[in-house]
């Protein structure tokens, strides 16, 4: 279409501006192409957070995107009023984002308002065009001569915008509007406000609008747009909206050819690092792994490593990548030299680089991993390197970031918060009016990661028929993948070499000192920015603390560095399932794979590790494995070229790396159609996007000679790891952390406990499990005492105690005391009398005091609970004016199990022991078994049992299957609940605590399951029911 | 017990659950799923009564409903209807007065009330099946079952209202302490936060409560226990029985058939006089005039007449009367006049009103007066106020509410409109517009969608300059398919 006949659309909203604009930004392009359109701007409000989409969209559809954005301008005085800006050129689109960044780092999350000073001051390189709705802002802002700045700023690229949207009002504002642009010789441009690229989607962009608002549909009717007329329209209709003004729409092509710049023109540079000695970057890297080479190989390293080493650093060179390096480099050094832990994990842990620098503990030399998984000169994509830290402390990692590179060098990765059924459900109800307890029902059947379906609102008891319900599902489905609103990436960093607010707009998060760029992680990706991840772990938090407790109490140094690999009484310890606590393989299922798997050396963890997860158990290669590993299965290959890919996993596939390699190998994929493979494995939620590798894959496979079966089953298999699989990268460094915590467990019990209650909340299990858990190990456990403990939990030395140490619990687990109270307390340990000294002397308040009572932490002060309690109720504050009087009530002690019982509730921990152990006497009168004599009975048992749920779990790769993980003072008892059962039992067995089951006892290899088939409350035992599970997460 | 003890006293009547029982009421006879009674309609809503059969689930109140719906998905929710509540609360105590002189609703206890029986044994020598025609009655009257209990202090038969459902009589007032002693304080409405830190303590019931010095309570909990503590020990038994305003009744067959207004105003005035001398004793003024007419030729009518505010100005009240009847064809002749007069409490002014003191001309109350005058004669929904509404369709725009009142004004802002639009009461169907007679035409204003109603909208407004130099309002409506003259231009 020639450029006369056709127009631009200057003033399009997507859904990136967050419940305004009802389509996605790809959609507009992809309908502007289908218009025969040149040109279409992307103007979302007061942000560029959708723009990568709609340029990587441009380039599919070869159409010119024009990135613009419509700005809010607050000035005291004057009533708030919007601008479109648009790009014209490089300069322009830095203009743009930091004028967007000012607006936004200004204010709150969420809103934004620039001065209209600082619009004139970064006028350069932009297009502003001045909104219909501002007219306002002109009447009443008479005292200052807005057009007359702006005239003057933007000259020739100031336009005033006429809109035609067939609203009443609009006639009387067009006709003041050219009023004033005639005054001030301005420019007119024709636009419609685009708000979806079809007019069916009209409802959702009402609905977006209501929910915006806070408003009901009934509620919102003049808050939304009265009409239609807010579509993407053809040049052939716009040009007959505006017939009598030609020149308007020429304007917009004018614009449209002037605004040259496109988003492929940033080029993305990594800041240098400097050197203060004048070495090069290339120079100084190679200089570091020289040095971490001779470090890791005892000053030899090995003819491989340094060859490989080369081969890094060359491709490094290349890439210019060498920066990047360094940065790892300098926050892992930075964090040794603070006693900070952190590792590198993921493909990082395939680099021979990474593992000199001290980025990663994974020798990838020696473990044969594959170097392309982390860099390809084909890829030519940044490197992705994953540092996990100690949880508590990387606050203090990210603001040693911040101040090193600064804020105009570095800001945090968004994360686009997006509508799921449920969320959807909760806002389109709310819309429509619908109650909400119907909605809350209605959520609860749907699966959170589709869509709405009308089995759903049967199964919540809605009729579906409903006109009312009807709405509710189709708009639902409509808005699922909407972005709702902005978050932060949990650790993704950006750095710029120039200021990052002139590549990308940046804006506050919530949380305080924190910045965020507009982009979230696919966005960074696609415009080929760096990106450093750096993410907490509480189990680097828990081994540091335990090393700490080592050293502190036993004068041993005990470090990742010093733990032997090959301690058979560690790996015995593995064989037994005793991992409860140790990091990755603690789960149920985890605990049930070891003992079939047999651990024997380090590298089969990393197998463990990586073995179940959803994507080798769906892809079927556990059993295999197992059978193999035990011998009872030949060990073969499909064909000999596969054999070094599949030999450390004796044929079976188990990491992604093998896939990848597998499909090059086996299907002769080139590294690119391996990369687009990769890709479309970790893309396995977006659409069967696999589902195109499978002829290819098959047909080449057959063609080089292997079975046509065989093709399909390792088509399955990839299928299997897209749902999710490790790479052995991956699992190698979490299996460092693993062995090591395994070993703390198995040596140091009281240390571990200690410092895994202390890193909460962490891991699999809660406070109360681990504490039961070191009893089972023979660690003793001491009551919360204000004259004993302290904040955390403590080790004190007792010879009766495993290892001569016993562990005291902390103040902190005292539920309801304030972190200043705790540290009232904490200043005055073990120098108090009584309750009102302590009061007195600390200043904590009478609830605190209260709490105290109920946890028994007065037991030193010779109260029992009940009187101590009501000596609390009755204590006088700081604040009170009169000291209270003495009481002369007493009350009778607790009874064990009351004493057990307060403890949970008040601490949810307990030093007197099991709730169970109370009751074991009349269980054995009931002929009721304890965990221990369960995991001792033969396959095909039947047991009545009854324990505390600790853990219920629905995984999605089990067909509905539940599992319970039941526990008393002996032990855990691994229950299965068929769908059948459960859905017969599903009001006893989704909230009891203290349950009772029935059932087949099944064994095999020494793992136990109780199969139930009945479900039971057993009342006549005890009525207590105030203990936390860890319910289907 | 069946005989009357005459040192009984006081009787508590007490419907259980008495929100969760009416909302029930309102279910299908045949619904059999389990029902609880919700705090408020929304996702963050608190279980606050269950039935029998939500109980049988394991659903208590106090749970969330969110938890609740986990472990019963059928459960059926229902959320207190304050207004329905209120209706069946007066409706009680109606009932209640055909049985005791006193009937006094318990402070924070829906659904509870104490009855004076002091005396009671003289005309119900059996409490028994006194108590079981009190019972009969709200049943059949308001399918509400009830329990009761007669003794002898206020705490003592409230606190006995959870012992059991059936009918309690205490025999002395040592039995009625024996028996109240064991009953848990979490059936005494406590605050759920007190009664976790008493069960902490290990006080359960109210014998527990008993054992503790109240001084100590009074310096731990609140007013509240401390209160509930001193009458356990001691308490009286005072009903404070509450009178509802009910209408006065009068009513009078004339003796010839009248057809005169201004005679039937005089009847009027003659029965209701010593009505209104009643009620300015109590305070009380006509705030409504219920008259119902009956005809010679048969048939009655009915009319009903609001006064600006209750008054006893015979003045007023007359000329108001005049009015009305003035209005009415009385051709047909009346032979009977039956007046309800609702009252209100008077103002105070309204009793200086009465007393002839002197009164303001031109003030509020005498443009409400002249208000009431319209009603009187013109009727009572004859005086009404536009209202705007927000909504993008002009018929939508605006509503006309009745005009209750006068108010004082408060300052507004000053609108000016060079162009008002004036809209027709009901749009005319034209038929399609003519080009040729039309001088210049401004539109189309498109308004569409209301997707969410049961008929969408499309409408196109115009704006035509006539030759006639008028401009019309003309609108186009898309799915009728038809031209209609909406309002003009001034």
């Amino acid at each position: 279409m020639s450029g006369m006949l056709s127009y631009a659309p200057l003033w399009c909203k997507s859904n990136y501006s967050f419940l305004k604009g009802a389509s996605f930004p790809e959609q507009y392009v992809s309908k502007a192409a289908q218009l025969g359109l040149e040109s279409i701007a992307l103007t979302d409000i007061d942000g560029i957070y959708g723009i990568v989409k709609a340029h990587l969209a441009a380039v599919e559809h070869d159409i010119h995107l024009i990135v613009g954005s419509q700005v809010t301008v607050s000035n005291p005085g004057l009533p708030d009023f919007s601008l479109v800006l648009l790009v014209r050129d490089r300069v322009g689109y830095a203009n743009l984002c930091n004028l967007i960044t000012t607006g936004r780092r200004r204010c709150e999350k969420g809103k934004s308002a620039v001065r209209l000073e600082e619009c004139c001051d970064h006028s350069q390189g932009l297009y502003a065009i001045w909104l219909p709705p501002g007219i306002s802002a002109l009447q009443y802002g008479a005292s200052t001569d807005i057009l007359g700045m702006m005239r003057q700023a933007f000259g020739e690229r100031l336009f005033m915008m006429i809109c035609r949207h067939r609203h009443a009002p609009e006639p009387v504002i067009e006709a003041r509007t050219r009023a004033y642009a005639g005054q001030y010789g301005i420019k007119t441009a024709a636009a419609q406000e685009i708000l979806y690229h079809d007019r069916n989607l009209r409802p959702v962009q009402d609905v977006l609008s209501c929910i915006r608002q806070h408003q009901t549909l009934a509620d919102c009717q003049n808050l939304l747009e009265p009409n239609a007329c807010h579509e993407l329209v053809d040049a052939k209709r716009f040009r007959e909206i505006f017939k009598d003004d030609p020149a308007s729409v020429e304007a917009t092509i004018e614009i449209a050819h002037d605004c040259h710049f496109r988003m492929d023109e940033m080029h993305y540079v990594y800041p240098e690092e400097k050197d203060s000695e004048g070495m090069t970057v290339s120079e100084r890297l190679r200089n570091l792994v020289r040095h971490g080479a001779l470090q890791r190989y005892s000053g030899n390293p090995p003819q491989t490593v340094s060859s490989q080493i080369e081969q890094e650093l060359k491709l490094i060179g290349e890439l210019g990548y060498g920066s990047y390096f360094l940065t790892m480099h300098r926050i892992v050094e930075w964090c040794g030299q603070h006693n900070i832990m952190c590792q590198g994990r993921g493909s990082a842990a395939n680099s021979a680089v990474c593992y000199c620098l001290g980025i990663t503990h994974i020798d990838p030399v020696d473990m044969n991993l594959l170097f392309e998984r982390f860099m390809s000169r084909e890829r030519n994509e940044p490197p992705d390197i994953d540092l996990d830290i100690e949880h508590e402390r990387r606050e203090e990692v990210i603001q040693y970031v911040y101040r090193t590179y600064g804020r105009d060098h570095a800001a945090m990765v968004a994360v686009v918060i997006r509508y799921r059924s449920r969320s959807a459900i909760r806002d389109i109800g709310m819309v429509l009016s619908l109650p909400g307890h119907a909605m809350q029902r209605l959520s609860k059947q749907v699966d959170s990661h589709g869509a709405v379906t009308e089995d759903d609102f049967v199964r919540a008891g809605l009729d579906p028929s409903l006109r009312a319900h009807r709405l509710l599902m189709t708009l639902s489905n409509a808005i699922i993948n909407f972005p709702r609103h902005l978050s932060i990436h949990p650790g993704g960093f950006v750095f710029a070499t120039g200021a990052i607010h002139e590549m990308v707009p940046v804006e506050n998060a919530t949380m305080a000192e924190r910045t965020v760029i507009q982009w979230e992680k696919d966005d960074i990706g696609a415009m080929k920015i760096f990106k450093v991840d750096l993410l907490g772990l509480g189990a680097l938090t828990q081994l540091h603390r335990c090393f700490d407790l080592i050293a502190h109490h036993r004068n041993t140094i005990v470090n990742m560095n010093s733990i032997p690999n090959d301690d058979e009484q560690v790996f015995m310890m593995l064989r037994r399932a005793d991992t409860a606590g140790v990091f990755q393989i603690e789960s149920r299922a985890q605990m049930s794979m070891l003992p079939r798997l047999k651990p024997r050396q380090w590298y089969d963890l990393v197998v463990q590790i990586a073995i179940v997860r959803p994507g080798p158990i769906s892809g079927g290669m556990v059993h295999p494995y197992l059978r193999r590993r035990s011998g009872e299965e030949p060990v073969t290959y499909p064909h000999a070229s596969l054999v070094p890919v599949l030999a450390k996993t004796l044929g079976i596939p188990i990491f992604q790396e093998q896939v990848i390699k597998l499909a090059m190998v086996a299907a002769d994929y080139q590294p690119g159609e391996a990369d687009q493979l990769r890709r479309d494995m970790a893309a396995w939620h977006r659409g069967d996007r696999l589902e195109r590798h499978r002829g290819k894959l098959i047909s080449r496979m057959v063609a080089k000679g292997i079975q046509h079966k065989f093709a399909e089953q390792v088509f399955d298999q990839i299928r299997g790891f897209g749902e999710y699989g490790f790479p052995e990268s991956h699992s190698a460094s979490f299996a460092l952390i693993a062995y090591a915590a395994a070993y703390l467990k198995c040596h140091y019990p009281t240390e571990f406990a200690c410092s895994l209650l202390n890193s909460q909340p962490m891991g699999f299990y809660s406070p109360a499990t681990i504490i039961e858990d070191a009893r089972r190990h023979d660690v003793q456990i001491l009551p919360v005492d204000v004259l004993q403990s302290r904040r955390n939990c403590t080790i004190e030395r007792r010879p009766d105690s495993a290892g001569g140490f016993a562990l005291r619990i902390g103040l902190r687990y005292v539920k309801g005391i304030s972190d200043k109270d705790l540290t009232a307390l904490t200043s005055v340990a073990g120098k108090t009398q009584s309750i009102e000294e302590l009061v007195h002397q600390t200043g904590i308040s009478k609830a605190a005091v209260q709490k105290l009572a109920e946890a028994g932490a007065f037991r030193a002060l010779s109260f029992n609970r009940r009187t101590a309690l009501w000596a609390a109720y009755g204590v006088q504050t700081r604040q009170d004016l009169l000291p209270s009087a003495g009481s002369t009530v007493r009350f009778a002690p607790l009874n064990p199990h009351e004493s057990t019982t307060w403890d949970y509730q008040s601490t949810s921990v307990s030093s007197d022991g099991h709730i169970l152990q109370h009751y074991r006497r009349q269980m054995r009168a009931q002929g009721l078994p304890a965990a221990a004599e369960v995991s001792r009975m033969s396959d095909g048992t039947r047991v009545r049992y009854v324990g505390i749920v600790i853990c219920r779990q629905r995984p999605a790769s089990a067909s509905n299957v539940v599992f319970m993980t039941m526990e008393d003072e002996t032990g855990f008892v691994n229950t299965v609940l068929w769908p059948r059962c459960f859905e017969r039992y599903s009001a006893l067995a989704k909230s009891l605590s203290l349950m009772g089951v029935e059932g087949t006892l099944q064994v095999a290899e020494n793992v136990v399951h109780l199969i139930v088939d009945h479900v039971w409350e057993p009342v006549d035992l005890i009525m207590w029911k105030d203990f936390r599970s860890r319910n289907f997460h | 017990m069946n005989s009357t003890s005459p040192d009984l006293r006081i009787a508590c009547i007490r419907i259980p659950d008495f929100p969760l029982q009416l909302s029930k009421r309102d279910l299908p006879t045949d619904f059999r799923m389990p029902v609880a009674l919700i705090d408020r309609n929304d996702s963050r809503s608190i279980i606050m009564a269950v039935d029998r059969l939500a109980a049988e689930r394991g659903i208590h109140s106090g749970m969330s409903y969110v938890t609740a719906i986990g472990l019963c998905p059928e459960l059926h929710a229902v959320c207190p209807h304050i207004k329905k509540i209120n209706q069946a609360h007066q409706r009680l105590v109606d009932h209640l007065n055909t049985f005791s002189p006193a009937v006094e609703p318990v402070a924070e206890l829906p659904g509870a009330y104490y009855l004076d029986i002091r005396g009671m044994h003289r005309l119900e020598p059996d409490l028994q099946a006194w108590g079981g025609r009190i019972q009969t009655t709200l049943y059949e009257r308001e399918q509400l079952r009830s329990n009761i209990v007669f003794g002898f202090t206020r705490f003592g038969v409230r606190a006995a209202t959870n012992l059991t459902d059936s009918i309690i009589i205490f025999g002395s007032a040592s039995s009625e302490i024996k028996a109240t002693m064991s009953i848990p304080l979490a059936r005494l409405n406590l605050s759920a936060r007190l009664l976790v830190n008493l069960e902490k303590l290990g006080i359960r019931t109210v014998g527990d409560l008993r054992k503790l010095p109240e001084w100590e309570i009074r310096s731990r909990f609140t007013e509240e226990l401390f209160d509930l503590a001193r009458k356990a020990k001691s308490d009286d038994a005072v009903v404070h029985g509450i009178h509802p305003s009910k209408p006065y009744c009068v009513k009078t067959d004339l003796e010839y058939v009248e057809s005169d207004a201004d005679q039937i105003v005089g009847i009027i005035q003659k029965i209701c006089r010593p009505v209104l001398d009643k009620m300015k004793q109590c305070s009380e003024g006509v705030s409504e005039f219920d008259i119902r007419l009956t005809k010679d030729l048969g048939g009655a009518s009915r009319e009903r007449l609001k006064t600006a505010e209750p008054t006893l100005d015979e003045p007023t009240l007359l000329d108001l009367l005049r009015l009305r009847l003035h209005a009415l064809n009385l051709d047909d002749g009346i032979t009977a006049l039956s007046i309800h007069i609702i009252p209100a409490a008077l103002p105070s002014s309204q009793l200086s009103l009465y007393q002839d003191l002197a009164k303001s001309e031109n003030d509020l109350l005498a443009a409400n007066r002249a208000l009431a005058r319209i009603r009187a004669e013109f009727g009572p929904d004859r005086v009404l106020q536009a209202h705007c509404l927000a909504s993008h369709l002009p018929e939508e725009s605006y509503e006309w509410k009745l005009f209750d009142r006068i108010r004082r004004p408060s300052s507004a802002k000053q609108q000016t409109a060079c162009l008002i639009r004036r809209i027709l009461d009901r749009p005319n169907r034209i038929s399609t517009p003519s080009r040729a007679k039309l001088l210049r035409v401004f539109g189309p204003y498109t308004t569409n969608g209301f997707w969410w109603r049961d008929s969408t909208v499309h409408q196109s407004d115009y704006f035509v300059e006539t030759k006639n130099g008028s401009t019309q309002w003309i609108v186009y409506d898309g799915v009728r398919h038809q031209w209609y003259e909406r309002g003009y231009v001034q």
